[in-house]
């Protein structure tokens, strides 16, 4: 008995010796940030210190993120939106290049290596030769020209409102293939070739029957992780509007990621933290039950892979 | 004839499928030749001699290769920036190597034990991880800068360093390397018990040996990732800029130092080297270790 407890106690030493450092900062640096984010939230600082504000910061935030052509509520649209469009046009697009990438088509080792390109290289060193390529004397304006297009006048692609936020939403899904053509076709490679014989056999002949009957289900693990984890950063993402802007973005472009690291950048004092704080927890409460709503949909109405 | 009489014996949606699957290709192939279009130009322009070559014909060839603009970024570095290039470099190389590296060691320990051993709490961090993983916390930026200000990690680079492994049971490389350990049987670690092996030798000279390739993947991902990383050092190190920060503060300011185009391409081309140099020598292993599985909690 005395044995079995010295085993244990063994165990557990061993066990958070290697854990506890990681385990203590989670603490500070998790935990006590976002305990303190709440506190926070309730309080008014001033000049003469920091004073219990009830709700005030949490209603201003909120009419403004409800309110008309604010930067807070173009920010709130503009992150529903980004994520839509990538929920409709990425996905859909990962799934089919990572089956070709699969099946091991023709230059695929080329391709996989391309792919990387955006991940390989700095995103703020891309993000900054393609502001100059889109620019007043870049590449595309010189092919514009060329072709007449606008009169032969430069379209500044980057401030019009007609298609700044189109521009930021070309180049995010222009350059997110990377990961998801890593991951997808690994899981993928990850079913075993039985499977796929023994569907000949019941009939699957063709990628659309391949995808749906066989392919899909088996992935579904990975896919559900990527929906649930990009719903979940669907506040938190920026994209590319600090590296184009900086703090100069119009607010037709801006979300709420680039909102609040504007907010810190330009805003950046004790008096104005418990706005964003208060924010912050706000679209805490939208965003977290969703996702969680979310993952139990997925789990319950998803394939069943007997 | 063998050939017809296989195309013959096709549904027409087998068709429609080839169609769209070699449709697909072209597309495939169109948006991974579109990947070269942003560094060609970069590399491109950085070997043009002035700005009015670039403004002439920026897709054209350099009329001469200029390879001086290289040579000339680091003097205007230099003679420009309050931190020296080799300071920048010096940070980016410290950084890059000890961040993942902390990240990595923690997150592997942290995923060893949860994926072999039994211990108080073991369920509960598992099931906190899961939730921390689709919890979103929005806009806690404000309280962090409070708290890393009152405990002295803002603008101190060794602090930063240390108190880096913050998510080590959470996160993408938490489940790899916790799928990585999850299919080693324990029977290695059986053996070595009845040897006289002590718990850290099991660890150490068997199992991370093991799930060494994955933990190398993470590695070399997270120093790409915290060498191209410039948003921490522009919020969090504000005085100790790495190059990638360095590039962009001098980008910000290229038209005040009167820096040509084709020498700020020179900078961004710089900047790149490492990372593509470690991705060429390891794209083999990451395309073959990255797997992500599902979040069951």
């Amino acid at each position: 008995m005395q044995k079995d407890r010295k085993k244990i106690l063994k165990t557990n030493l061993f066990v958070y010796s290697l854990i506890g450092y990681p385990l203590i900062l989670f603490a500070i640096f998790y935990v006590a940030i976002n305990f303190n984010s709440i506190i926070l939230a309730f309080q008014r600082i001033d000049g003469t210190g920091k004073h219990f504000a009830a709700f005030d910061n949490f209603k201003t935030f909120l009419s403004e993120m409800f309110g008309q052509g604010n930067l807070l509520a173009y920010s709130f649209r503009n992150s529903i939106k980004m994520y839509f469009v990538n929920l409709v046009i990425c996905l859909p697009l990962y799934v089919f290049f990572s089956y070709l990438l699969f099946k091991k088509c023709f230059l695929n080792k080329a391709v996989s290596f391309l792919v990387m390109i955006p991940a390989i290289m700095s995103g703020l060193v891309i993000a900054l030769v393609f502001v100059n390529f889109i620019g007043n004397n870049g590449a595309v304006t010189y092919v514009t020209k060329k072709m007449g297009l606008n009169g032969g006048k430069w379209i500044n692609l980057l401030y019009s409102e007609k298609y700044a936020f189109g521009t930021t939403i070309f180049y995010m899904i222009w350059l997110s293939f990377s990961t998801s053509l890593i991951v997808y076709p690994t899981a993928m490679r990850g079913i075993s070739p039985e499977i796929f014989e023994s569907s000949k056999i019941d009939g699957v002949t063709n990628m659309f029957q391949e995808l749906w009957y066989i392919i899909l289900p088996l992935i579904y693990p990975t896919l559900t992780t990527f929906l649930i984890t990009g719903f979940a950063a669907i506040f938190t993402s920026g994209g590319p509007i600090l590296e184009f802007y900086y703090t100069q973005a119009p607010d037709y472009v801006s979300n709420m990621g680039y909102y609040f690291t504007k907010m810190i950048l330009v805003d950046g004092n004790d008096f104005s933290y418990p706005k964003y704080a208060a924010g912050g927890i706000i679209l805490t409460i939208i965003v977290a039950p969703l996702t969680i709503l979310l993952k139990w949909a997925l789990e319950k109405f998803g394939p069943a892979t007997e | 004839m063998r050939k017809r009489m296989k195309y013959e014996s096709r549904s027409a949606a087998d068709i429609v499928s080839l169609v769209v699957f070699w449709a697909l290709w072209i597309i495939l192939i169109i948006y991974a030749v579109s990947m070269l279009v942003l560094p060609l130009y970069m590399l491109n322009t950085s070997l043009k001699a002035d700005n009015l070559e670039c403004v002439k014909n920026p897709l054209g060839l350099p009329k001469q290769v200029t390879w001086s603009n290289y040579r000339e970024i680091f003097v205007i570095f230099d003679e420009k920036m309050e931190v020296s290039i080799a300071g920048m470099i010096g940070v980016s190389v410290l950084t890059s190597v000890l961040k993942p590296f902390l990240s990595v060691f923690f997150t592997t320990m942290f995923a060893y034990v949860e994926a072999k051993y039994e211990f108080f709490g073991k369920k509960f961090f598992f099931n906190l991880g899961i939730v921390l993983m689709i919890l979103p916390i929005v806009g806690n930026l404000p309280s962090a800068m409070q708290i890393n200000k009152a405990l002295g990690v803002y603008d101190n680079l060794f602090m930063n360093i240390i108190t880096s492994p913050v998510g080590c049971f959470y996160g993408t490389n938490f489940l790899l390397m916790y799928g990585a350990f999850k299919v080693i049987p324990w029977d290695y670690a059986e053996a070595a018990f009845i040897d006289g092996a002590g718990h850290y030798t099991v660890l150490f000279k068997i199992y991370l040996r093991m799930a060494l390739p994955q933990a190398v993947v993470l590695f070399v991902l997270g120093f790409m990732g915290t060498w191209n990383d410039y948003s921490t050092y522009h919020i969090w190190l504000p005085s100790t800029p790495n190059i990638s920060y360095g590039m962009y503060m001098f980008y910000q300011k290229a038209n005040a130092y009167r820096v040509s185009l084709p020498e700020l391409m020179a900078g961004f081309t710089i900047v790149m080297i490492p990372t593509v140099l470690i991705y060429c020598a390891t794209q083999r292993i990451i395309n073959s270790k990255f797997a992500i599985g599902g979040l069951k909690g």
